[in-house]
Order: C-alpha cells, then sequence, then structure tokens
C-alpha cells in the first residue's frame, strides 16, 4: 500500500463526514407528542337527545293525531 | 454535551418532559443519519425515514436504558443497526448501484472520482466489515463501543477495521 492511499482514504472519510446536515427534530417531536397525547375525537359526537324529550315529542305527536282524528270524524 | 448532562436529560425525559428529547435528537441526528445512511448504501431518503423511526422507538424505550451497563449513544446506535439491517434485508440488492449525490460536484477534478471509487468500494465490503468501519473509522466510536453494537470482541472489530481499510485502499490502487 503506498502512503498516497492512505492520504486519500483520510480525506474521502473527513469528506463523508461533512455528508448534509439532518433536520430531524422537528418531525420526530411531533411524531413524539402525537404518541404521548393521543388527539381527542376531532369531531364530538352530536348529543343524544334525552329519553324525556323524546318521550315529550312522542306523546305531543300522539295528541295531534289524536285531535286530528277527533276533527276529521 | 458531555455525558453527565445527556443523563440529567434522559432522567428528565423519563420523568415526564418530554421536550427535552429534543436536545438528545439534535446532539445526534447527523451522526445517526450518516451511520444509517452508510448501512442502507446512500440511500438518503430511506435513512432520513429509518433514523426518524430510530428516534422514536429510543423515547418509547428510554425507560429501559440503563447506563450502567452502555453509553447512550451506544445504546441508540444499536437500536439503529438493528433497524438498518432489518430495512436491509426487506430492501432489493439494486441499492448497491446507488452513488451518493452528495459529492458530484466535487471541486477539484479527478479527486472527486477516486472519491466515489471509495464510495462504491465501501459498499462493496462485506457487512460486518462495513458497520465496524462505519462505527469506528466514520463515525469515531471507539472499538469497545462498536464491539458492543455488534456483540462481538475488541478484537475483532480492530480486525474488520483494518480489512476494511486494506480493501478500501486497494480499491484505488486498481484503478
Amino acid at each position: 500500500m503506498t502512503p498516497s492511499s492512505d492520504y486519500e482514504l483520510d480525506l474521502w472519510i473527513a469528506a463523508r463526514k461533512k455528508d448534509p446536515s439532518a433536520h430531524l427534530a422537528p418531525s420526530v417531536m411531533k411524531e413524539i407528542q402525537n404518541a404521548s397525547h393521543p388527539i381527542p375525537h376531532s369531531s364530538p359526537r352530536p348529543e343524544q337527545p334525552s329519553w324525556l324529550l323524546a318521550s315529550a315529542c312522542l306523546i305531543a305527536g300522539i295528541g295531534k293525531l289524536s285531535l286530528i282524528l277527533r276533527l276529521a270524524f | 454535551m458531555n455525558e453527565a448532562d445527556e443523563l440529567q436529560i434522559i432522567r428528565r425525559i423519563v420523568d415526564g418532559e418530554i421536550e427535552a428529547f429534543e436536545h438528545l435528537v439534535l446532539h445526534y441526528q447527523d451522526r445517526l443519519l450518516r451511520m444509517i445512511a452508510t448501512l442502507l448504501n446512500d440511500e438518503r431518503r430511506h435513512a432520513e425515514d429509518l433514523a426518524q423511526i430510530v428516534f422514536v422507538e429510543a423515547f418509547r424505550r428510554l425507560k429501559d436504558f440503563d447506563p450502567a451497563r452502555s453509553r447512550f449513544s451506544t445504546w441508540l446506535f444499536m437500536i439503529a443497526r438493528s433497524r438498518s439491517l432489518n430495512a436491509l434485508q426487506k430492501k432489493s440488492p439494486t441499492l448497491l448501484a446507488e452513488l451518493p449525490e452528495q459529492y458530484a460536484d466535487t471541486p477539484e477534478p479527478g479527486n472527486g472520482d477516486r472519491l466515489r471509487m471509495l464510495d462504491e468500494a465501501l459498499h462493496q465490503l462485506p457487512e460486518k466489515q462495513k458497520r465496524a468501519f462505519t462505527l469506528v473509522a466514520l463515525e469515531d466510536l471507539s472499538y469497545a463501543e462498536a464491539a458492543q453494537i455488534e456483540s462481538t470482541t475488541v478484537g475483532t472489530i480492530k480486525s474488520r477495521v483494518s480489512r476494511a481499510r486494506d480493501f478500501l485502499k486497494a480499491s484505488l490502487n486498481h484503478h
């Protein structure tokens, strides 16, 4: 082996160490934050009508229907 | 960042201060990406994805890190090595033909060709020699750290690095 090949090898090693810098921090931190804080449902389920409200609507509907029948006959 | 600072940061992260992990990412991202890129035959984009995965895995497993058994850098590089090997097994061998873009416009005419020759020769090395050479010569890890990462002896690592250097030098003399 010649001394020049040693020199070239060292030059090449130095060149490889100057590779472009990485910019991983933003994406890594975003991934970690997401994994650490589970995202809540983006659109909360619509509120279900209460049984009370449903019953009231049903009774009112029946009342209206019976009134119509009474007027008709 | 010295080792004591590093351990303090790790303790803060384990205690719930997630944001402190960014210090570790910033400190290690260049070395980790270079190492993974070399092991993946200079596939930079793939290496970036993998480096991100390695950091996230390190974060998730950080509470298992034992400073009495290894340095953090050694532990992190062990995760990177394992992930890179898995990725290589899944990838096709056509990657071997890839040339690194970063040396395409090397200023000195002729010199760039010699550097590219060495890039090619690096990827022709047997995998174990390439890993040992990458860790010791390119990433400046100690022989002991490289031996721990590769689960082998210091003597074996020294031998692999030496053979890798000989192969690389010989590749220059053949042209």
